[in-house]
């Protein structure tokens, strides 16, 4: 059986390796989905843990993680399509002042 | 070295691999397809973890629309259009991120949690279970979520509207 | 990675009840899981990314026009599709395939209550299929069954005489190949989920599984393995008729256009699904109290 350990430590290295993808890139999409890839480690997480506590309520925490995903991710392409629109660039670095 | 273990250390591997690849490719195409496989990865170690009902559900919202709905952007937005990225940041951004993971891996393998599973009922992780605690003692936040999704629905209509 | 999905998905189609020989028990299921029908759904929106990347890496912008309708046309209909499998998950309770081809072999008037005795007489002797108990799902499901397949009437992602080829005009060879078998595989896929849904799966109709067993109180008794060649013979002539269905359905019905097919599965087929749950909801209500 693999210990919980194990699961807690892949998770781990995923979310920091979606972190880096945010940090780094200059794409804006691979931003977003580099948090879907936190999100998902985090998920990971959780579902170890409800399986080595036998609770429910980390699957839960799972499902509804999912639906908020899927909300952010919804809200965040418009964002990103409605941004390329007027700039013509996905380019984080030249967004950084709100206003010239 | 358990059969379980074995294929613990390869889904891992695995994971690990695509995730890198969903950071480090330079086309964005293939950091989504990356992603794709890291996500169906992901599902596969919920079947292991005795959740086959949020797996299933991994596969058909997060790899089967969730990420469809990327791939449509990704298209609709030609990334050859798009500016190429500057290799600027990268050595900060590794340290930070092995820092970040240094500090997480500490931090989690200190608690007490138990190291061997629960005993597991033939229920855990079915669609009953989940639905029973879905209905009953989670049925406020399911509400909210269903109020939550419809409200990104309009806002992204709203937001990726052409303006006429 | 368009012939995949449709291939893996006919694992949890279960073509037969047990078979016994000997004292070993078969289940005539590739793969018994307990949430089979979620399964299919993920397969299917699997099978999306197959024309998605197909038609994206074409590098041809007729090509990418046909992925792009093809792929959204996919999505509007899975839901659609789900939406009407729920109403048969409704009435018989269960995500398990086997167990929804096993539910039908009961009778409906073993379902009704007593006080609607005068219907236990007529339609009660019928066995509960689903496609008595869930009609307009069946409707509804068919329509998007062939809508998500990409079949004539909702072929335009294909378009063979507006976009060129649609999405595959590139491809040929071993490559067309997967793609054209791909949708072949997911004809008979789809026949074979309409028809354990609703037509009873393996069931022949009064077959339990010692002999024929009559309402009106004759019964045959048969040999085992007489009962299991009957039912997987009657499966085979169940996926056989739909896709007879399916395939004529192409010869008959001029194309829709892309607006047209939008229309239908978002305005049309999602509302009625919906209705058809909630019918569904108070009708098993009103008959259990």
């Amino acid at each position: 059986m693999v210990p919980l350990n194990y699961y807690l430590i892949l998770g781990a290295v995923v979310f920091a390796i979606g972190v880096l993808g945010v940090i780094v890139r200059r794409d804006l999409i691979v931003v977003l989905m580099s948090i879907e890839l936190m999100l998902n480690a985090v998920n990971l997480t959780f579902i170890a843990f409800a399986r080595f506590l036998g609770s429910m309520a980390g699957q839960v925490a799972v499902f509804f993680v999912m639906a908020v995903a899927a909300a952010e991710a919804v809200i965040g392409l418009a964002i990103i399509i409605s941004v390329f629109r007027h700039r013509q660039t996905l380019d984080p670095q030249e967004m950084q002042l709100l206003k010239w | 070295m358990t059969p379980s273990l074995m294929l613990f250390y390869v889904l891992g591997g695995l994971l690990v691999i695509a995730s890198l690849m969903v950071v480090f490719l330079s086309s964005v195409v293939h950091s989504a397809m990356a992603l794709v496989a890291a996500l169906f990865l992901i599902a596969i170690l919920f079947l292991t973890l005795h959740a086959p009902m949020v797996g299933v559900l991994q596969v058909l919202v997060y790899a089967g629309a969730i990420m469809v709905l990327f791939l449509f952007v990704i298209m609709l937005l030609n990334p050859a259009a798009v500016e190429p990225r500057r290799r600027f940041g990268w050595g900060f951004g590794i340290v930070a991120s092995l820092l970040l993971a240094g500090a997480l891996v500490a931090v989690m393998t200190n608690g007490e949690a138990p190291l061997d599973p629960v005993a597991a009922t033939e229920l855990f992780g079915s669609p009953e279970t989940l639905a029973k605690s879905l209905f009953t003692d989670f049925v406020l936040p399911f509400e909210i979520a269903s109020v939550l999704l419809l409200v990104a629905i309009i806002g992204a209509v709203v937001l990726a509207k052409r303006e006429s | 990675m368009a012939f995949f999905p449709a291939l893996v998905t006919f694992a949890v189609i279960p073509f037969g009840d047990i078979l016994v020989l000997g004292d070993w028990v078969i289940n005539l299921q590739v793969a018994d899981l307990n949430f089979g029908i979620l399964y299919i759904f993920a397969m299917a929106s699997l099978s999306v990314y197959g024309i998605v990347i197909g038609a994206w890496a074409s590098n041809n912008k007729f090509s990418l026009l046909g992925g792009v309708r093809g792929s959204a046309q996919m999505i509007s209909y899975e839901v659609a599709m789900g939406l009407s499998a729920i109403g048969v998950l409704m009435v018989y309770g269960t995500l398990d395939l086997q167990e929804i081809a096993r539910g039908q072999g009961t009778l409906i008037r073993d379902l009704l209550p007593d006080s609607l005795g005068f219907l236990k007489t007529n339609i009660g002797q019928l066995p509960a299929w689903g496609i008595f108990l869930q009609p307009l799902a069946f409707l509804l499901f068919f329509v998007a069954a062939v809508a998500e397949t990409k079949r004539i009437p909702f072929d335009l992602p294909e378009g063979e005489s507006e976009l060129v080829a649609g999405y595959h005009v590139e491809y040929s060879g071993g490559k067309f190949l997967m793609f054209f078998a791909g949708e072949f595989a997911e004809i008979v896929t789809a026949a074979g989920l309409m028809t354990t849904l609703f037509f009873g799966g393996w069931q022949v109709p009064y077959l339990m599984r010692d002999g024929f067993h009559f309402p009106w109180g004759e019964s045959w008794l048969l040999p085992h393995l007489a009962v299991a060649a009957l039912q997987v013979a009657a499966f085979t002539l169940k996926v056989l008729f739909f896709c007879w269905l399916q395939i004529l359905l192409r010869w008959t019905v001029p194309r829709f256009r892309y607006d047209q097919v939008m229309r239908l599965g978002w305005k049309m087929l999602l509302p009625l699904a919906l209705v058809n749950v909630i019918v569904t909801a108070i009708v098993i209500v009103a008959v259990n109290r």
